[in-house]
């Protein structure tokens, strides 16, 4: 119904009822994007072929500064680092890992075209490496670290890059690229010196 | 979330009788026959409810199944800023065969005022917004994984392959 063609009182009474379906809608939506981030960590984990180490999510790439609290390692990614003597926070692991300006941007830039980005160069013992997935999720930046063979590490990177030449070449891809994030870029790493604002 | 030991209260936020609403009986609507008591959130779902109960077909039944008199009923029903006991609250969210966090949108809503409606109307469409966006991606980085892991295959059959061609070569 128009609700122009209502009267005040009725028109606040439809007024509540939106209000009342929206916000079921919601919550249903709100379980919804729950559910499909567990799938999405699923195949992620079949992605790796190994148990996910740890999750990082960032609510909205916008705001990059780090939130220590949306970092959550699981008890395999804990023992391990511990084992190896390393913080588990991998952005304390000092020169190992990435603070440059230009691996973030080719990231972010993925990101911002793809939707999705992968990273094995971080070395974690002689034959092991982190992979990190990177999933673009609304305004949200999802990455999950696993434990990998440097070998597969680099496997799944090939193949992320492979991905994204077979997209480059799709009429699908204008519709994927964000560009808020994409001019965004430059702004988001201007302030990137030695401290890691992207985990 | 519901708070089991408290009672369900909600105080007004500004002036009430703003969203208090009462509408005329020619309502020209197809819920016409409630709307003329239906004066709230809750009232208007007592009502709409009572027309398809099985058994509970009146307000009076209804009292008589929350334990509580008609008149304490039909107070309850028109006052935003009503206060309903967990065992009152239960009966109530099972009456209406609703869950519990819906039930107290309900009873939280009643008691807006009506511009804190609008405004809650803004920023549920900007989650709603946000969440569209977050369920449209999810759903491509669901195939962009298909596709990677189909990839990811493909490449290490094609490395044991090899492998095994290397491995019969050299023996």
């Amino acid at each position: 119904m128009d609700i122009s063609l209502l009267d005040p009182v009725e028109r606040d009474m439809t007024l509540l009822r939106d209000l009342y379906a929206t916000e079921i809608a919601v919550n249903r939506a709100e379980n919804l994007v729950e559910t499909m981030g567990v799938d999405l960590a699923v195949q992620a984990e079949r992605i790796a072929g190994t148990t996910t180490g740890y999750i990082y999510y960032n609510d909205d790439y916008r705001e990059h500064t780090l939130n220590p609290h949306r970092f959550i390692a699981f008890s395999s990614w804990v023992n391990r680092t511990m084992e190896l003597g390393l913080p588990r926070e991998p952005w304390k692991w000092g020169a190992a890992w990435h603070s440059s300006k230009s691996f973030w941007q080719k990231h972010l830039y993925e990101l911002a075209t793809y939707g999705f980005s992968a990273d094995a160069s971080v070395a974690m013992s002689d034959e092991n490496c982190v992979l990190r997935l990177f999933w673009k999720i609304g305004h949200g930046v999802q990455t999950m670290g696993f434990e990998v063979s440097k070998l597969h590490g680099q496997r799944v990177v090939d193949v992320v890059a492979d991905q994204h030449h077979e997209l480059d070449s799709t009429i699908d891809l204008p519709s994927r690229v964000d560009h808020t994030l994409q001019f965004a870029i430059a702004d988001l790493t201007s302030g990137l010196e030695e401290e890691v604002d992207w985990t | 979330m519901v708070d089991i030991c408290s009672e369900h209260s909600y105080s007004e936020l500004g002036n009430a009788q703003h969203c208090t609403i009462g509408l005329r009986s020619n309502y020209p609507h197809e819920e016409e026959i409630y709307l003329a008591t239906t004066k709230n959130g809750l009232s208007y779902r007592v009502h709409k409810r009572l027309s398809t109960h099985k058994r509970i077909k009146t307000q009076r039944e209804l009292a008589d199944y929350l334990g509580m008199d008609a008149s304490k009923l039909s107070r309850i029903l028109s006052n935003p800023r009503r206060k309903l006991t967990q065992a009152q609250f239960d009966k109530l969210a099972t009456f209406l065969q609703c869950s519990a966090d819906e039930l107290e949108i309900t009873l939280e809503n009643d008691a807006l005022p009506e511009q804190d409606l609008l405004a809650k109307h803004a920023t549920l469409e900007a989650i709603a917004r946000e969440q569209s966006l977050q369920i449209r991606e999810l759903a491509q980085r669901m195939d962009d994984t298909n596709s990677l892991l189909e990839k990811l295959q493909r490449q290490q059959r094609w490395e044991e392959s090899e492998h095994g061609h290397k491995s019969s070569r050299s023996s």
